[in-house]
């Protein structure tokens, strides 16, 4: 496994560089100038060619794209980002600083989904046909249907501007602290994504039971004498959660997608609010520090699923 | 003791039930915003990045910055320069050359050093110099030695100096009557601060993104990246400030609109769509004001077929612009038939008014070929904007002229301007200095974009000689007088497609006093002397 594992990283260093070239030549191929977006037209009073010729120096982009790819992989490779364009912050400073809110919304969502996701896909799988299963799968059916967005809005209209229990926006209330205060922020975005996550992954571990609870062995150990709840938990589902994890890995970019849109809606400081100004900016070093984050996500995430299928079912082996 | 399956499931979902309201409920009043009384929470309607003077013009950090870096002058409730850290108007020569402005006595900094001239020659010297990354560098254009700083060959502007403690001169080579209202709003930077930074490194100083020395009513505090920014009363402003907190949150439009309800907004501004739904809601006050910011389409003149005034003429008539501001800004707005704003609008110019056959008869007139269409440019999102640029399309069909909607993104419509790629160009703006020379920026000859706001590359040699004519009186009235003949040629001329200012629209909370809006050049630094506010 350990020649697996090296082997894979080296290959992911290799189509890590690869992206970061793709990236970095796209990101400059959108239409417009990142500079001349940063003053209004109206504004510009004399001296405006002046200006813009002296930002793009101060910012590298009179050069060659070649040369502003080596001047960006010599920093890169060192650990630096650039420097916005736009806040004239460092990129490695500005993304370090939004990881960990959209961890935290990640992490939440992907706990609480699981868990909600194995109860009610446990539930609707050992009731097949029952009101409690067509529950169920209406319900995740739901979760994937509805845009993100539409769901944080509702959210917000009826926990915090009907009800008034929940706060509508941000990571904290303005001027108070404490742990309290910010998870109690967290719990409106946390569960909306939650809902989201567990969507899809009812609908696997629901599947993945019945076909274990038809299972030869299954009906062995009831035979046996085995609880039905002993069955269930100790055979039936540990089998059918093996697919789970695959799953779960390649869900987690698709769950950063869905973060992106409930920090807008939710004006959480996270990872997400961060490319979209860059983007809308042409913050064109902050795009490309994100869109190398989003990357390593989605290579760091097959690795390990393909590790963890190893690890769980013996039948697998990595060579 | 034995549980079955389905009792431990029940006493789990109740547990998970009762732990979240209790987490729901650990507040009294948990969507309220915190501080009580003295504390204000106001609405951002876009995320801040940096708080330079020096920086390209951005709402957000312009908003922030004219709560914490006050300028020698501001702009009154009819759009004229009105003294802040000034003592009074500033002097001009009778060759309009020579500008003395006369500071107040005794101003001090929020951490209690005195402002003096020396501050305003050290600002005024790091904007004019394009090495410290100033886009303002243009307004300076004008002044004595500016031009040398810009080339590298000196370090200050000789026409900057300091006569005492409290006096500032500057004097520019031509007459430029219009320096002080181009110079005058300009937040105001600490020399004891940023004095010894070197001219190259001044941009990037950490102070502008956290700048907690200033001379407004409040000094900053933190900014809370993308949640908020905290303000407090500056101690050492020249009247004592009743507000004692400030939150500045950027929210989206539907959340702020929603949180005045709930409490957590005191004052948000509102976009003219938002107001049945705000209106209907108890203890919320709205106010609005006329503003100098508008939205315009902008003819690409680069185009043989828009070079005939008439063609301009009868795009003006062909849309029905009082009715789009009657449905789509609910009446919060004015139709304009000039660019100039404010005083200098004479009486008597044509109004342009709704008349779709005036509109076939000049464009048969003009030659007009109705066999090719037309493309409208415009950058989505603005729900004002969006509904214009349909009834424009419709409006124009109905008097023969195709036009195709095309949807950019900002810096793609950046892009068509430099390109001169477009033909129709719908974009918000403002008339961004109270005087009116700032429409020579958009109007000029010399001034097409690039080097100036022109991006339709309109030119007149008439107008722009009577906008330098007027800009070298010294005299205001006189000046003003000029202005109003220049505004005459403009309307006749037709450069924009003028459709509409929309009206800066507030709503604040009951127990907010004292809150009186203002457009300004940006529309959303929209209001005025938040030292005056007072909170119930």
């Amino acid at each position: 496994m350990a020649v697996f594992i090296t082997r894979r990283l080296l290959l992911n260093v290799l189509v890590f560089a690869l992206i970061s070239v793709g990236i970095f030549l796209l990101v400059r191929a959108a239409p417009g100038d990142p500079v001349q977006m940063m003053v209004s037209p109206e504004q510009l009073q004399s001296g405006g060619p002046a200006f813009i010729a002296a930002k793009r120096h101060e910012l590298g982009l009179d050069q060659s794209l070649v040369a502003q790819y080596a001047h960006w992989l010599g920093g890169a490779l060192t650990g630096d980002l650039g420097t916005s364009f736009v806040s004239r912050r460092p990129v490695t400073a500005m993304l370090a600083e939004r990881i960990g809110p959209t961890v935290e919304l990640m992490g939440v969502a992907l706990v609480v989904g699981l868990v909600v996701a194995i109860v009610l896909g446990v539930a609707a799988g050992m009731r097949r046909n029952s009101f409690l299963d067509y529950g169920a799968t209406g319900l995740s059916l739901g979760a994937v249907s509805l845009p993100p967005f539409f769901l944080g809005i509702v959210g917000i209209y009826f926990f915090s501007l009907r009800a008034g229990i929940l706060p509508s926006s941000g990571m904290t209330t303005p001027g108070v602290s404490g742990a309290l205060d910010q998870l109690r922020h967290l719990v409106l975005p946390g569960l909306i994504l939650a809902l989201i996550t567990a969507g899809p992954f009812t609908r696997y571990v629901r599947g993945g039971l019945v076909d274990e609870l038809g299972a030869d062995y299954v009906r062995t150990a009831e035979a046996k004498g085995a609880s039905r709840a002993r069955v269930v938990v100790r055979h039936a589902l540990r089998n059918s959660l093996i697919p789970l994890i695959t799953v779960v890995m390649y869900q987690i970019p698709q769950l950063l997608a869905g973060a992106v849109v409930i920090e807008q809606v939710f004006s959480w400081p996270g990872m997400g609010q961060l490319a979209i100004s860059s983007i809308n900016q042409q913050d064109y070093p902050v795009i490309i520090g994100f869109a190398l984050w989003v990357a390593m996500l989605v290579l760091l995430c097959n690795l390990i699923a393909d590790v963890l299928y190893a690890i769980v079912d013996p039948r697998v082996s990595l060579r | 003791m034995h549980l079955t399956y389905r009792t431990r499931l029940l006493a789990a979902a109740v547990g998970v039930t009762l732990g979240a309201g209790a987490l729901a409920s650990c507040a009294s009043d948990p969507t309220r915003g915190a501080g009580g009384g003295a504390t204000l929470n106001m609405y951002l309607y876009q995320k801040p990045k940096l708080f330079s003077p020096l920086a390209p013009p951005n709402g957000p950090d312009q908003l922030v910055m004219s709560f914490v870096l006050d300028s020698l002058y501001g702009a009154d409730a009819n759009y004229q320069l009105t003294p802040h850290l000034a003592a009074a108007a500033p002097k001009v020569s009778a060759d309009a050359r020579t500008f003395t402005f006369k500071l107040r006595t005794g101003l001090k900094w929020s951490d209690g050093k005195p402002f003096t001239a020396k501050d305003v020659v050290f600002s005024f010297n790091a904007m004019a110099n394009p090495a410290t990354g100033s886009a303002q560098a243009g307004r300076f254009a004008d002044v004595t030695g500016a031009s040398k700083v810009a080339d590298g060959k000196a370090d200050t502007v000789s026409g900057i100096t300091a006569l005492d403690g409290t006096t500032v001169r500057v004097t520019t080579d031509e007459p430029d009557a219009g320096l002080p209202a181009l110079i005058g709003m300009l937040p105001l930077m600490p020399a004891h601060i940023l004095g010894k930074v070197p001219a190259k490194k001044l941009g990037d100083d950490a102070f502008f993104t956290a700048p907690t020395v200033g001379t407004g009513a409040f000094r900053f505090v933190t900014y809370k990246t993308d949640q908020y920014v905290e303000l407090a009363a500056n101690p050492n402003f020249r009247t004592p400030v009743a507000v004692k907190k400030v939150f500045l949150k950027p929210v989206t439009s539907d959340v702020a609109t929603g949180q005045l309800g709930t409490g957590e907004m005191d004052l948000a501004q509102l976009s003219p769509t938002d107001l049945p739904s705000v209106r209907k809601q108890q203890n919320i006050t709205v106010t609005s004001a006329h503003s100098p910011g508008f939205n315009r389409i902008a003819f690409n003149q680069t185009q043989e077929r828009f070079d005939d005034p008439r063609v301009r003429q009868a795009f003006l008539v062909a849309v029905d612009r009082k009715t789009l501001v009657a449905k789509v800004l609910a009446g919060e707005g004015f139709v304009p038939n000039t660019s100039f704003y404010g005083d200098a609008v004479p009486s008597g110019l044509d109004p342009y008014g709704y008349d779709p056959n005036r509109a076939k008869r000049l464009l048969k007139q003009a030659g007009w070929d109705f066999s090719k269409p037309v493309t409208l440019t415009w950058v989505p999102g603005q729900r004002d904007r969006d509904t214009a640029a349909t009834v424009v399309q419709s409006q124009l069909e109905a008097v023969g002229v195709k036009v195709k909607l095309k949807q950019v993104q900002a810096a793609e419509l950046t892009d068509s301007y430099t390109k001169k790629s477009f033909d129709l160009a719908m974009f918000g703006g403002g008339n961004y200095a109270t005087d009116p020379w700032s429409v020579d920026a958009i109007d000029a000859c010399d001034q097409a974009f690039p080097a100036g706001g022109n991006v339709g590359h309109f030119c007149d040699a008439g107008l722009d000689k009577l906008m330098r004519r007027a800009n070298g009186i010294a005299d205001p009235a006189q000046r003003l007088s000029v202005y109003k003949q220049a505004a005459k040629v403009e309307n006749r001329q037709v450069p924009y497609l003028w459709l509409y200012n929309p009206n800066t629209i507030w709503a604040n909370s009951s127990r907010l006093t004292g809150f009186r809006p203002n457009g300004t050049f940006t529309n959303e630094v929209g209001f005025w002397d938040p030292a005056a506010w007072k909170l119930g």
